[in-house]
């Protein structure tokens, strides 16, 4: 079980956009059971994020105190760290990849606070997403998809603008390969001016040659914390601040790369299907509706 | 050093101040040690929205501070290590 289990994170971490109900079955033949692969799941999509923001910081081991487990105690790089490197992922996305329902795991019952999520989702986007239903038999962890879906409708730093942050997921879901979140990415961009055009132009594979200005800057950034997080250094962060956008924006773009990665790796591994309609939050009117 | 500027709890106000006063004594309790909060979730201390997502994701993970970590054929922290050690994440 425990070889499973680490092939199982090894390709959540690596590729997850390969993964398939066969993936699944394999925990299953070893004793893990659904409930639990949910589990695993949701603790790889938190652990992704606190990841890539530990690396993305460049913050300093905590000395003398363990915060979990430690690779190389004592070592304190963040760069030239050889580690899994990440597939390359080609531009596009994967057709719709649930079976029967809405996940290739068995949906659970309902509990307060999955009402509560379903309530929340209902209000905001006028639907329950699959997600909440894919992962219905956990639902500790719904506070946090709530709350990661939240912020990453929109940006959460002056400098960075809609149109960039929506760019950066879209960029970064191609990246991951996640079909669940391609409908609501393409989405958001296509609010801004030749926003079909931009969807085309960032999930198509990515060429920083395609980009200029604090675009190029702020993607490249995107993709390095996407694909290979503990190779970002200090001069990254500076970069943003030669070009006006500050630490605000930095740690912004950091957070929604981490936030949409977490997510994807989750839908993907669980197979969730793609919502019918995009997680965009309703007008006002509708909301009050 | 950490690449971007760091708001440190002694200077922390409003809701950055509460989520660093919950992650250090969660943490102080857990390891029987003065409160301390780890730097993984400094990283965001600039923006306390995003700050609060990551102590969301502590009391998630440790269930509120307490790391009660039942259920399970396996720890579940093994799956957070793995994750961070095919992350090439040396934190």
């Amino acid at each position: 079980m425990h070889k499973a289990m680490y092939a199982w994170v090894r390709k959540f971490v690596s590729q997850s956009w390969d993964m398939t109900h066969a993936d699944i079955q394999t925990l299953r033949d070893c004793g893990v059971d659904d409930h639990e692969i949910v589990v695993w799941a949701q603790i790889g999509a938190l652990q992704t994020y606190l990841v890539m923001m530990g690396d993305g910081g460049g913050v300093s081991l905590d000395h003398g105190q363990s915060v979990g487990p430690v690779v190389g105690r004592g070592r304190q790089s963040y760069t030239g760290t050889s580690g899994v490197e990440l597939a390359s992922s080609g531009g596009g996305v994967s057709a719709s990849r649930g079976t029967a329902g809405n996940a290739w795991v068995a949906a659970g019952k309902t509990s307060p606070q999955y009402e509560l999520a379903a309530d929340w989702a209902g209000q905001r986007y006028g639907f329950v997403p699959n997600l909440f239903e894919a992962v219905i038999s956990e639902p500790r962890f719904l506070r946090s998809n709530m709350s990661a879906l939240e912020l990453l409708e929109s940006p959460q730093s002056a400098t960075l603008s809609p149109r960039q942050h929506a760019l950066v997921r879209a960029l970064v879901s191609s990246l991951n390969q996640s079909a669940y979140s391609a409908v609501t990415t393409r989405a958001l961009l296509h609010q801004f001016p030749n926003g079909d055009a931009l969807y085309d132009k960032v999930s198509g594979g990515w060429d920083p040659a395609n980009w200029d200005g604090t675009d190029q800057l702020v993607l490249s950034f995107a993709v390095k914390a996407a694909r290979h997080a503990y190779k970002i250094v200090g001069r990254d962060a500076q970069g943003f601040r030669d070009a006006g956008l500050g630490d605000e924006a930095y740690v912004d773009v950091l957070n929604t790369v981490a936030m949409q990665t977490g997510l994807d790796r989750l839908t993907n591994s669980l197979g969730v299907r793609a919502d019918d309609s995009p997680m965009l939050t309703l007008e006002p009117s509708a909301m009050n509706a | 050093m950490p690449h971007i500027r760091i708001i440190e709890h002694k200077e922390a106000t409003g809701t950055l101040a509460d989520d660093y006063d919950y992650l250090a004594a969660a943490y102080g309790r857990i390891f029987q040690c003065d409160p301390f909060t780890p730097q993984v979730y400094t990283t965001s201390s600039v923006i306390p929205a995003y700050f609060r997502f990551g102590a969301l994701q502590n009391r998630i993970l440790t269930d509120d501070g307490t790391h009660v970590n039942a259920g399970g054929p396996l720890p579940r922290t093994l799956v957070n290590f793995a994750v961070a050690l095919y992350s090439a994440c040396f934190y």
